[in-house]
């Protein structure tokens, strides 16, 4: 079951998911494929111990996670705004005014504290403050008051954009 | 839209087309990873180590001068002693990355043997740097001169001269190798420093 062939399915399956949260952290072309490379590396090494008791996303989720937020990145943030509107190319079937919004949480949530992104985004893909506690580290509770300000801190962001 | 699908979108998004393709053969590692460079350093230090245990003992059965031996042994014995926990160091160091591991737990993971190592190269200019300086000055003399140790360290220039030795350059080296770690790890230990304090606070 563990071959490369199954391996490199499930990663072509959740490529969008690995690149969402990469352009969450990495600011430069060369980061994200370096950070890209560094997943996909840890994710095939850790392979054999994947039993399939949690979905695939799952597992994936924290190897990106653990991944992305021990690694070594230029912190460039004058780069930031270019670097999105480069690597965030969006081929959506919706119209221009929702990908502009789509963009603007995007760049909401790359304004975050780094922990702040990671949490936002798993609160976002679905997963409860039971499951968050679980992949961070965290207590439940204190996921719950995290998520309630980083949401706050999303919107205040979102309403500065529009105006 | 609310947030929750516009966060969807971006999962739906089309992916650089460069990254289809995959091969597992030519997958590589990225050289972003800190504690597979810190086990890179530890290597290096491991044969250093190595290295000037063989020199020093080659040394101290070249020139058997009492006084450069004591200072030389000293040196090897906190080389020996930096060896066997870089050596152990490097043995526990586990640079793959878990699904296991919770997020907050592999920070502090990487945190701490990032710490770990740069204490013992603190303690490698604290605690070699003199004897080794001691040791090589009055080598260097005796060997220089052709005059007898003791001559040396019964004149008080030299005896100055030593000291000078010892005040400019035991604190160059601490400070040229914090600056030297600061430069390769400082910016990103208070990333990770960061992380973990915004992660346990509420």
């Amino acid at each position: 079951m563990h071959n490369e062939t199954y391996f490199l399915e499930l990663i072509a399956q959740h490529q969008g998911l690995i690149y969402k949260l990469i352009r969450m952290y990495a600011y430069t072309e060369e980061d994200i494929k370096d950070s890209y490379q560094e997943i996909l590396f840890q994710a095939w090494k850790g392979f054999p111990a994947f039993k399939g008791e949690a979905k695939f996303s799952t597992w994936l989720y924290r190897i990106c996670l653990n991944t992305l937020l021990t690694q070594n990145r230029k912190q460039n943030v004058l780069k930031q705004s270019v670097a999105l509107e480069s690597s965030l190319e969006l081929h959506s079937h919706h119209n221009e005014t929702d990908n502009e919004h789509v963009k603007q949480l995007y760049f909401a949530i790359r304004q975050l504290k780094e922990t702040d992104r990671a949490i936002i985004s798993l609160h976002l893909d679905g997963y409860n403050h039971q499951e968050i506690a679980e992949i961070v580290g965290i207590s439940a509770n204190n996921v719950g008051v995290k998520i309630y300000r980083i949401k706050d801190q999303i919107g205040i962001l979102l309403k500065s954009y529009d105006k | 839209m609310n947030l929750e699908t516009l966060w969807q979108e971006l999962s739906k998004q089309e992916v650089n087309t460069a990254s289809n393709g995959l091969d597992i053969p030519k997958m590589s590692h990225s050289s972003n990873n800190m504690l597979r460079l810190l086990k890179r350093n530890l290597l290096i230090n491991l044969l250093f180590g190595v290295g000037i245990l063989l020199v020093y003992a080659v040394v101290l059965i070249q020139y058997p001068i009492p006084i450069v031996q004591v200072c030389f042994l000293v040196v090897m014995g906190f080389s020996f002693w930096l060896t066997t926990s870089s050596y152990q160091q490097y043995k526990n160091i586990q640079v793959d990355v878990s699904p296991d591991h919770q997020l907050l737990g592999n920070l502090e993971r990487v945190y701490n043997e990032c710490t770990t190592w740069i204490k013992i190269q603190e303690r490698i200019s604290l605690f070699i740097y003199p004897w080794s300086i001691i040791g090589g000055f009055l080598l260097g003399a005796v060997e220089g001169s052709g005059k007898d140790v003791s001559y040396f360290l019964a004149k008080t220039s030299i005896q100055m001269l030593l000291a000078v030795c010892l005040l400019v350059l035991v604190p160059t080296c601490y400070y040229v190798a914090k600056w030297l770690l600061h430069i390769s790890f400082g910016q990103y230990l208070r990333r990770l420093e960061e992380n973990i304090e915004t992660l346990k606070g509420t």
